[in-house]
């Protein structure tokens, strides 16, 4: 039976040492006892002898004068004493002569009494379930005895006290036992067993998880100091839990969000995987860190693409300890194979031998291409950067000496040089047209270039769409009168600020119109601007030969002409439009035409009003 | 032992005082209580006796030769008694006079009788003394007749007809006398309503007394001796009004000095008083300067007793104790002061009882009452 | 008095057919080839009008502009930048620089003495 109460334990404890104390007592007690009640019997003896002595004389003289009433009285009197039963006298032969209780008397005068002279007896009889002394005594006279008397004590008494004393004696120790009991208990409840439940309480709390948990015990005693220790120790468990939870979780956020794989691994020669972090997993083409630990179980031949560079890892954390960027292909679950950098190092116990590697790892693949690509890219930049700056200085090593030509001959041609006969002037003009047109090629050609190389930036500042206009009137006016056109230009009236490279804008119009102009034989070129919602339309109709399907879905293209063969009497490079084109488009805006065969064109663009930044090119 | 050294002592003196003659003194034992209970009232029995062996001793002793009188000492006991009747026959005396009470008598007669002394008791009323053997004699009347006269008394003279006992269980002499008295005083159609038993030794009587009390009887007959003046006078104490009645017992000065003193009204038998009007009666009461107020009869009887032993040795042997029995068996017409004395075949005498009134707690003589 | 003109342009055609023009419609011309020489001849001179290109060697053209328009006695001289509009941005360049005005090769003569006279009138 296990003994679990403390309780308990005190309480038995109480009452073994209470009954040890009892026994010890009872034991020293007991010859008192005995000797007190050999003593009292004693005492009645002598009480016995002494009334007897007193009334010696006249129970002598009495039985001898044979005066039986007063004996009676005598023995009346003597009855008077506490504790005598009954007196019985005896003659000489036995018979008796006197008796305060005849039954009794009969009850004992067959007994023999061996007396001899001047002593008495003192037996103890029992009668009737009294335990009787019986004090027996010769009575001489001149020599010769003239009677027996035997005095009956009841030791009623004696025992009533004998058992009254043992009974106080033991009332009394089972008092102290109950009150002892009663007192150690309360004060073991009181002062042990509640706080040691509270603080018991408050354990099994903390054992729950409250942390924290502290108690209140009512006491300063040691309890009390335990209980005070206790709420230190919780309060700093809590703590610690707090800040370990804390340190956890910044390490486990680490560990778990980190971008970068982290394990563990053994150090043997396959090798296996005792811990993963979420990212290891993904890198490795895993759903979960378990799936990881549970699948790679040879680490050399699962997860090497070359197994020698798992030796060579190896090798390298024996000697060093520690490995950064270790380059190696892995395989992974799928079988894709990813380049990964790795760092490790060798985790000894205290007999200084390996137990397990740790390390992180770094899927570097993508590292590797966008290095590759970078290199290409820095290549293609430079490449474009070579080719804009070869368009930069070619635009002006090209525009230079033309622009040369061109300038002696508007000079010559103003007769600056003096007066110019007029055929010479004639071919001269013809030079000169030459030499711009010669100039619009290139200027289209770099322009294109420009465009391609993703060059040509917009300079976009505010302007007016009414002087872009007049602009390009003024500029096409003679054009359109040399060939009878008429040239219309309808504008409405309440225009907005735009905002937008001006140049490129009169460049493309500039294209359409005169495109318009130059293929138009006759009737008219309708040039209309309108803004709605923000955005500038523009048409440039003509009432030319108009395209067939073909030229309108290849007109905006490079080198494109509508009907080579006319065209090509035009002349032109075909890059116009296209320029034109990416021109609006890089505005934000659209350019479309509508042309039926032989009823003429309408080229549409549409720009936003305002544009604060360039569309880039595709 | 101090009976002993007493006896010694007596011996002593007779042997200096007394006159040395060529004749060898006739022993003689009183045996009497000198120590005890009954001592004080004894003494005047023995003074008696001493009285008579003065005289006689004066006048030339018995037969010319000097009466020796051995005192022993009974210790107021039937034991002592006993011891004290050894002793005198161990001594040798021809005769024994006393013991004055019953019990004592009937003691010593025991040994006188087996022994073959003659006994001549002063005062012991009990009518067993005598009846132990032919060698017990006495001087004064039995209880027989005390008792009667004393019922008759009570029912004709006090017109009692309830009455209150008190007994001392003790006393042979108490035992008898209430007995007689009682058988008597019923057969005259007089009622006990209660005896009370006490011990002559008792210190305190409170219960008696209280009891007695309140029977509230005619007569309160207290046929003790000396001791009866303390019940009386505690039990008038008590507020009773009955009419107290003694026997011989009461006459002795002991008894007024225990209370009989203050006894308003008390009435009592005896055998002599020195009221009584005859020439001997005066002339011992003048000799020996006797007080009749002072109730000390007593040493009347002890002096009759003596000189009846005296008076009949000198008619027999002074040695040869059977003759001198024989000669105080045939003792005619003894003139003693109490009065005429002629024994019967008993050994006891046929003599008249003297009634005493005790007024005030004076005795006077009432009146005699004869046989 | 003749106005004066000062050309700085570094292409020797380019810089004849100016002084053929210029002296042509009547004005003086400075010539300078290179920025520094420019700015120097700005000082030295004090012209009516400065015509500057924008691709010279050393000092270019903008930064020319600059120290010119810097210089508190030259700063009212106009200055028409003469840019061949090859690279984006120039023509911003060149006012951020401090240049009244900007003409793109190829100019047309008519053009440039109109403009001339705007600033010379």
């Amino acid at each position: 039976m296990k003994i679990r109460s403390l309780r308990f334990k005190i309480n038995v404890a109480i009452f073994i040492t209470c009954l040890v104390i009892a026994i010890i007592f009872g034991t020293i007690l007991y010859p008192f006892e005995i000797r007190r009640h050999d003593s009292h019997v004693k005492k009645i003896e002598l009480l016995l002898d002494t009334i007897f002595q007193q009334k010696y004389e006249d129970i002598a003289n009495e039985i001898f004068a044979g005066q039986k009433r007063a004996l009676a009285l005598t023995l009346k009197d003597m009855l008077k004493v506490e504790g005598i039963a009954a007196i019985s006298i005896y003659m000489p032969d036995g018979k008796l002569f006197l008796s305060t209780d005849t039954v009794l008397s009969k009850y004992f005068e067959k007994q023999s009494r061996n007396l001899s002279a001047n002593s008495a007896s003192f037996v103890t009889q029992s009668y009737q379930g009294k335990s009787l002394g019986i004090y027996s005594r010769e009575i001489m006279v001149i020599g010769q005895k003239i009677g027996d008397i035997d005095i009956y004590y009841d030791f009623q008494e004696l025992i009533k006290e004998t058992r009254l004393s043992v009974t106080i004696f033991f009332t009394l120790l089972l008092t102290t036992l109950i009150l002892m009991s009663a007192l150690l208990n309360f004060m073991l409840s009181r002062f042990v067993i509640r706080p040691v439940s509270l603080l018991r309480k408050a354990i099994n709390k903390i054992q729950d998880g409250y942390l924290g948990e502290t108690v209140a015990l009512p006491f300063e005693d040691e309890i009390g100091k335990m209980g005070l220790a206790f709420n230190e120790m919780s309060v700093k468990l809590n703590e610690g839990q707090v800040a370990l939870k804390k340190a956890e979780e910044n390490y486990r956020s680490i560990f778990e969000n980190a971008t970068v794989g982290i394990y563990r691994s053994t150090p043997d020669a396959k090798g296996q995987l005792l811990t993963v972090n979420p990212a290891f997993a993904q890198i490795m083409g895993y759903a979960s860190p378990d799936e990881v630990v549970k699948n790679i179980t040879d680490i050399k031949s699962q997860c090497y693409v070359n197994a020698s560079d798992r030796d060579r890892l190896q090798q390298l954390l024996r000697d060093q300890g520690a490995v950064q960027g270790f380059e190696a292909q892995l395989y992974r679950k799928n079988g894709e194979i990813i380049d990964v950098s790795m760092s490790a190092r060798v985790i000894r116990n205290e007999s200084n031998q390996i137990l397990y590697y740790e390390g992180i790892l770094e899927n570097i693949t993508e590292k590797k291409q966008a290095s590759q690509f970078r290199i290409e890219k820095e290549a293609a930049e430079a490449a474009a950067q070579t080719k804009s700056e070869f368009l930069a200085n070619m635009s002006h090593e090209i525009r230079t000496p033309l622009n040369a030509i061109l300038g002696y001959t508007e000079l010559v041609l103003d007769g600056i040089y003096g007066d110019v006969p007029e055929n010479i002037q004639e071919v001269l003009q013809r030079v000169a047209k030459n030499g711009h047109h010669l100039l619009g090629l290139i200027n289209d050609v770099l322009d294109l270039s420009k465009i391609e190389a993703g060059q040509l930036v917009l300079s976009l500042n505010d302007y007016s769409m009414q002087e872009v206009v007049q602009t390009v009137f003024t500029a096409v006016e003679s054009l359109a009168a040399e060939k009878n056109l008429e040239l219309k230009v309808s504008v409405s009236s309440e225009l907005d600020s735009g905002k937008g490279d001006e140049q490129r804008i009169v460049q493309v119009l500039l294209n359409l119109v005169g495109n318009a102009i130059k293929f138009t034989e006759a009737g008219e070129v309708r040039l209309e601007v309108k803004d709605s919602n923000g955005t500038f339309l523009v048409s440039v109709s003509d009432t030319g030969p108009g395209l067939s399907e073909v030229d309108k879905q290849r007109i905006f293209e490079e080198f494109h002409q509508a009907d080579s063969s006319r065209t090509r009497k035009k002349g032109g490079t075909g890059l116009g439009l296209s320029i034109a084109k990416r021109i609006v488009e890089m505005h934000g805006g659209r350019i479309w035409v509508e042309s039926d065969l032989g009823k003429g064109s309408t080229f549409w663009f549409t720009i936003p009003v305002r544009v604060d930044r360039q569309t880039e090119q595709k | 032992m101090k009976e002993s050294r007493f006896t010694l002592f007596f011996l002593f003196i007779f042997f200096i005082v007394a006159p040395v003659h060529g004749e060898a003194p006739i022993d003689i034992a009183a045996i009497y209580a000198l120590t005890g209970a009954a001592a004080e009232a004894n003494a005047y029995a023995l003074r008696g006796v001493g009285y008579a062996v003065d005289e006689i001793n004066r006048q030339g002793g018995i037969l010319g030769r000097r009466i020796n009188l051995l005192v022993f000492d009974n210790q107021s006991t039937p034991i002592g008694s006993t011891v004290a009747a050894k002793q005198a026959a161990a001594a040798n005396v021809v005769a024994i006079v006393g013991p004055d009470w019953s019990s004592h008598s009937i003691a010593v007669a025991r040994v006188a009788q087996e022994v073959g002394i003659p006994m001549i008791s002063s005062l012991s009323t009990n009518p067993a003394v005598t009846r132990i053997g032919n060698y017990i004699f006495r001087v004064c009347f039995t209880d027989d007749f005390q008792g009667k006269v004393l019922a008759r008394f009570a029912r004709q003279d006090l017109d009692a007809t309830t009455a209150v006992i008190f007994v001392d269980v003790t006393s042979d002499y108490s035992l008898k006398l209430s007995e007689i008295f009682q058988r008597n005083f019923e057969k005259w159609g007089g009622r006990v309503l209660l005896e009370l038993e006490y011990k002559l030794k008792q210190q305190q009587f409170d219960e008696e007394i209280k009891r007695a009390v309140k029977a509230n009887a005619d007569v309160i007959f207290i046929p003790g001796h000396d001791e009866s003046g303390m019940i009386a006078k505690q039990t008038q104490d008590a507020g009773t009004s009955s009419i107290f009645l003694g026997g011989d017992g009461w006459s002795t000065p002991v008894f007024l000095r225990k209370g009989g003193s203050e006894l308003k009204r008390g009435f009592y038998s005896t055998h002599w008083s020195g009221y009584l009007d005859t020439d001997r009666s005066r002339e011992f009461v003048k000799k020996y300067n006797i007080h009749p107020k002072g109730a000390d009869d007593n040493i009347a009887l002890g002096y009759d007793a003596m000189m009846l032993l005296a008076e009949a040795i000198t008619r027999s042997n002074p040695t040869d104790r059977k003759k001198i029995r024989d000669a105080i068996a045939t003792t005619r017409s003894f003139k003693g002061i109490t009065g005429t004395i002629d024994f019967n075949d008993n050994g006891d005498p046929i003599k008249s009882a003297v009634f005493m009134e005790i007024r005030n707690g004076e005795p006077r003589y009432l009146k005699t009452l004869e046989p | 008095m003749r106005k004066s003109i000062l050309v700085i342009e570094d292409q020797d055609d380019n810089r004849r057919i100016l002084r053929d023009l210029l002296t042509s419609a009547g004005y003086e011309v400075i010539e300078a080839v290179t920025g520094e020489d420019g700015v120097t001849a700005a000082e030295t001179y004090r012209p009516d009008l400065i015509l500057m290109d924008i691709q010279l060697p050393g000092l270019d053209g903008y930064e020319a502009t600059r120290q010119i328009k810097a210089n508190r006695a030259l700063r009212q001289i106009p200055i028409i930048v003469v840019t061949s509009y090859a690279l984006s941005g120039d023509d911003v360049k060149a006012f951020e620089a401090g240049c009244n005005s900007y003409v793109s090769k190829p100019f047309s003569p008519r053009e440039l003495l109109a403009k001339i006279r705007e600033y010379l009138q």
